[in-house]
């Protein structure tokens, strides 16, 4: 019996564990074993839609391709989606900081660090109410799909659009795509105009989309197909296959590089000196020795990318993230795993470091020599990719100016090494609330402000207004201050010196044609009862053509010393000029009896002070906003007022008792800063290659040079930072220290004789007693 | 870490040999029997003789040190330079030896430019202090008397040896060692490795010296019977 019980029993728990390890097996992602072929297979695949189905591109209105249904049967995309690229928002290991993406807003002078990770200085998208969407719609012009812009049901927000967009899947082809046709253009194109769906078909090359879903109602399903009944506005996407890259089966050729090129990496993580031309900018000394970005980043099917860093195999165990950071290839640091790696990896020369202290690589990490742009007078300023949107091109300009990005500033991590970073100074508008501050929407801050901060609005109305009664080579400009401002494609206005005379009253309003510069209302008597015919119709013209423009704020008017002109029953009347005398003819707005101002002098004002600068505000907006936004959040039944901010410049501007504008330090407008690793300059080029000197001595720029605040407000109130401060350096102990260099050969050469003098005698001494040892010298009496 | 295992054990060992040796004579010219074991003894002493370097009535006497000093270096200007040297190996040493046992990074900072200063002080007064007193130890012919109280082997050993000749070349060489290793890690010749092994070769001088010095200091002050 006893027996019967241990073999009944010993079958139940084998059961067990078969069906347990089933299940576990079952429920694992399939591991994909490499066979040992170093070549990367043919793609010639069927193309799959949405819905799993194979796409017929012969098929009238396909689908555009799913890479979560394309590329599945090989490979696994829920593996892959938790990879470095599309895990942000999800993943706990937080790691070294990272490039934030900058949430930027001319208008309303916002330059706010946004990221998913937890790291110092940059906001979670979350809390300040950005919902997957809106992130999508921000940053989908650089994101990689999947991850926050691929949200799961639940996470999808009811204002969203997900329904008509579908979502952004993981795009495989922006990076694995080896054929030219990937475009990031396109892909921002495509993401602008709300068609996610498309986006990834109509960069690859794959296939044109056509139609924009932004334009769709909210109801409009992926099943509801194209609406007959628009085919001009509301246009639903479609997609036209290019037919040469499939076979008789349907199947597509899709060119993969196995390795992507690092231009696929560039198109988000290109990094250049502002005003450096194109031919003059130096790759980093590993691409130029053939290396490719994904050399050193490598992943498996994971996708968690090795980032490089020092200490990277700590935050991230499953990675040998420490083989690939620069000593692990040039020195052969021991691995994480504990096994002594061979150095040279790649061909990694062993650096020499001849006459470096040792305290050198213990408190200095490897890029501070060797990374970045070499430590000049003043900081580089660098555009990158995602933060001031570039390598999208169009008729449109993209790039931004804003941020702007500093580099190298030099900063210690957790173990008090220092690194060089990347730095930018936040600006945007914030409720206060005690001591912390919660950055506002630019819609909150637009939507209180009005037309405060677009000064320049009621100038472009009237010049495009003026420019379409004006001949096909002639332009309506204004000649304010010394500057010629005419309206630019983005409804904006440019500025050039005016180099004429000033005129006898401004604002000048005038005609630009070829490069000469006249009134834009002719001369005339005013006195005279019958003014020139030709003025008139000029004048008649001008005046018809203000009526019109966009804004007008009452009827329009011409003031011209004692006289009115103004267009009555198409025929131009004079009248008594109710207003003060004018010198010259001046144009205004007739506002019932009143006459105005053609445009308010706080306008003039704004536009003369930053228009043809990266700064898009002034104090003066600034203050006027604060109150607005006061006004706006006033609840009368509690009675009480929020607090409002605006942050530029590394300084928190508030309204202060006395209502006028003041500014302060706070911690929400420092600097935000984030380790930088490329380009790494050749050997020559690294920082102690000219001695000591290159960092030591009175007038470092390694240690002395400034940090000074940039924001988008036009203030010489700014933060000024002294690079030792970053290092948490003492100035006058650097300064004194780099004084002792100036006397370091002499001390060097006084070292130098006391070593020949004392190993002189200790020689003799040596010889002499050898000499008596040997008997060759006697010894004294 | 190596380091500053070998400098604690060689320093406190130098010490609690010298310490207990004159514990010795003091029991033997004192005819006493320790009423306790002999270590306990040795402990209980060494308590009461350190709580006595607090009591400047108790110190041992500088004056005759002084004088022999005196005649050591008749001119007042290589006096200037002896007392240089002391004054400078003091503070080499002490802010040396400080960072290496006690912080986990080496020497830096003000105490740093300190270090330097002193160090170039250093060797001047060695050169000058080596050259006009060379002679006197060319030979190593000045011995040590028999010793009073044959301790150990050691002891008789170190006895028939010329000391304070020995002590004198000994920290001439470390010193030489110093700042040869000094200098040449400050110039633009030397790999990574070397450097380390300059550094290590300067640390283990300057540790010699020290050793050197404290052994001279128990020399030159006489033990007093108490």
């Amino acid at each position: 019996m006893p027996f019967f019980f241990l073999k009944y029993f010993v079958n139940c728990v084998g059961l067990t564990l078969i069906i347990y390890i089933n299940l576990v097996a079952a429920a694992s992602p399939k591991k994909q074993t490499w066979d040992g072929n170093r070549t990367t297979p043919v793609h010639l695949i069927p193309l799959k839609d949405d819905f799993d189905q194979p796409i017929i591109p012969t098929e009238l209105n396909p689908l555009p391709f799913s890479s979560r249904y394309t590329c599945a049967p090989c490979h696994d995309y829920e593996v892959i989606h938790k990879g470095l690229h599309f895990n942000s928002a999800s993943s706990l290991q937080i790691g070294r900081p990272g490039e934030p993406w900058v949430w930027v807003d001319e208008k309303t002078g916002t330059c706010l660090p946004l990221s998913y990770w937890k790291w110092e200085g940059m906001w979670n998208p979350e809390e300040i109410g950005l919902s997957s969407w809106d992130f999508t719609l921000l940053f989908g012009r650089h994101l990689a799909g999947g991850g926050v812009s691929e949200p799961d049901d639940k996470d999808i927000t009811p204002e969203s659009r997900w329904n008509v967009s579908g979502k952004v899947e993981i795009n495989c082809l922006g990076c694995h795509n080896a054929w030219n046709t990937q475009s990031l253009s396109e892909w921002t194109k495509q993401i602008l105009r709300q068609n996610f769906r498309w986006a990834a078909t109509a960069a690859s090359g794959l296939g044109e989309v056509k139609g924009m879903a932004s334009r769709l109602a909210g109801t409009w399903d992926i099943f509801d197909g194209p609406n007959p009944d628009d085919t001009e506005w509301a246009v639903v996407p479609s997609v036209h296959y290019d037919r040469s890259l499939f076979d008789s089966k349907h199947r597509a050729f899709l060119n993969l590089a196995y390795k992507p090129e690092d231009s696929r990496c560039l198109a988000c993580h290109s990094v250049a000196a502002v005003g450096v031309e194109k031919f003059s900018f130096d790759e980093d000394v590993h691409s130029a020795a053939g290396l490719k970005c994904v050399s050193c980043h490598r992943n498996d099917i994971s996708h968690a990318m090795v980032r490089g860093y020092e200490g990277e195999a700590k935050d991230n165990p499953i990675l040998s993230g420490d083989d690939f950071t620069c000593s692990g290839c040039h020195l052969g640091n021991e691995k994480a795993k504990g096994e002594k790696a061979l150095a040279g990896r790649l061909g990694a020369p062993y650096p020499q470091h001849k006459g470096f202290p040792a305290v050198h690589f213990k408190r200095l990490a490897c890029t501070v020599c060797h990374s970045g742009p070499w430590p000049r007078k003043e900081m580089s300023r660098v555009r990158t990719s995602r933060a001031n949107r570039l390598g999208i091109y169009g008729i449109a300009r993209w790039s931004t100016d804003l941020p702007a990005i500093l580099e190298p500033v030099y900063i210690r991590d957790r173990a008090g090494r220092l690194f060089p970073h990347r730095l930018m100074w936040p600006a945007f508008w914030a409720e206060r609330k005690d001591k912390t501050v919660l950055p506002l929407k630019p819609e909150r801050v637009l939507d209180a402000a009005g037309d405060i901060l677009s000064p320049e609005k009621g100038v472009v109305n009237i010049l495009r207004a003026l420019t379409l009664e004006l001949e096909g080579d002639q332009t309506a400009v204004l000649v304010l201050r010394g500057r010629v401002y005419d309206v630019n494609v983005d409804a904006g206005l440019n500025a050039s010196p005016y180099s004429r005379e000033a005129p006898a009253q401004e604002p000048l309003w005038a005609i630009k044609q070829n490069d000469k510069i006249v009134p834009l209302i002719p001369k005339f008597d005013p006195a005279s009862e019958e003014i020139d015919p030709d003025a008139a119709a000029q004048i008649q013209k001008i005046l018809g053509a203000l009526a019109g423009s966009e804004g007008a704020q009452g009827k329009p008017v011409l003031l011209y010393k004692e006289a009115l002109y103004q267009v009555v029953e198409s025929y131009l009347e004079k009248s008594k000029n109710p207003d003060e005398t004018a010198a010259v003819p001046r144009l205004a707005w007739l506002v019932g009896e009143k006459v105005q101002p053609l445009v308010s002098e706080f306008q003039l004002r704004t536009i003369a002070q930053i228009t043809g600068l990266e700064q898009t505000l002034t104090e003066e907006q600034v203050e006027i906003v604060l109150k607005a936004l006061v006004e706006a959040d006033k609840k009368p039944e509690s009675g009480k007022t929020a607090d409002f901010v605006y942050i530029s410049g590394g300084k928190m501007f508030q309204l202060g008792k006395d209502g006028k504008l003041e500014a302060k330090d706070h911690e929400a407008a420092k600097p935000v800063a984030w380790p930088m690793a490329h380009e790494v300059r050749p050997t020559r080029q690294s920082l102690g290659i000219n001695g000591c000197s290159d960092c030591h001595k009175v007038r470092s720029a390694f240690l002395f040079r400034k940090a000074e605040g940039t924001g988008p407000l036009q203030t010489t109130q700014v933060k000024v930072l002294s690079a030792n401060s970053f290092m948490r350096l003492d100035k006058s102990y650097q300064m004194l220290f780099g004084l002792s260099f100036a006397v370091r050969p002499l001390f060097k050469w006084v070292l130098f004789v006391t070593i020949i003098v004392i190993g002189s005698i200790v020689l003799l001494v040596f010889m002499l007693g050898l000499g008596r040892l040997s008997g060759l010298i006697e010894k004294r009496k | 870490m190596v380091f500053r295992l070998i400098t604690i054990v060689s320093v406190l060992g130098l010490l609690g040999r010298l310490t207990y040796l004159r514990f010795l004579r003091k029991i033997v010219t004192s005819g006493s029997t320790p009423d306790k074991p002999l270590f306990l003894a040795y402990f209980s002493w060494l308590g009461r003789r350190v709580s006595e370097l607090f009591r400047p009535s108790t110190w041992p006497p500088l004056q005759p040190v002084f004088k022999n000093w005196l005649n050591l270096y008749p001119l007042p200007w290589i006096r200037w330079v002896a007392s240089g040297l002391v004054l400078s190996f003091s503070y080499l040493a002490a802010s040396g030896f400080a960072f290496a046992v006690f912080t986990s990074r080496g020497i830096f900072g003000l105490p740093l430019l300190f270090h330097f200063i002193a160090g170039g002080i250093f060797a001047v007064c060695l050169t000058v202090v080596l050259f006009f007193r060379a002679r006197e130890h060319a030979f190593l012919s000045k011995k040590n008397g028999p010793p009073e109280f044959p301790v150990d082997a050691l002891s008789q050993v170190v006895s028939g040896l010329p000391l304070l000749s020995i002590l004198f070349w000994l920290f001439v060489i470390s010193g030489l060692f110093l700042v040869a290793t000094a200098l040449l890690s400050m110039l633009p010749y030397f790999s990574f490795k070397t450097q380390m092994g300059l550094v290590e070769t300067h640390r283990y001088s300057a540790l010699v010296a020290l050793l050197t010095v404290i052994v001279f200091l128990d020399t030159i002050f006489a033990p007093k019977d108490r």
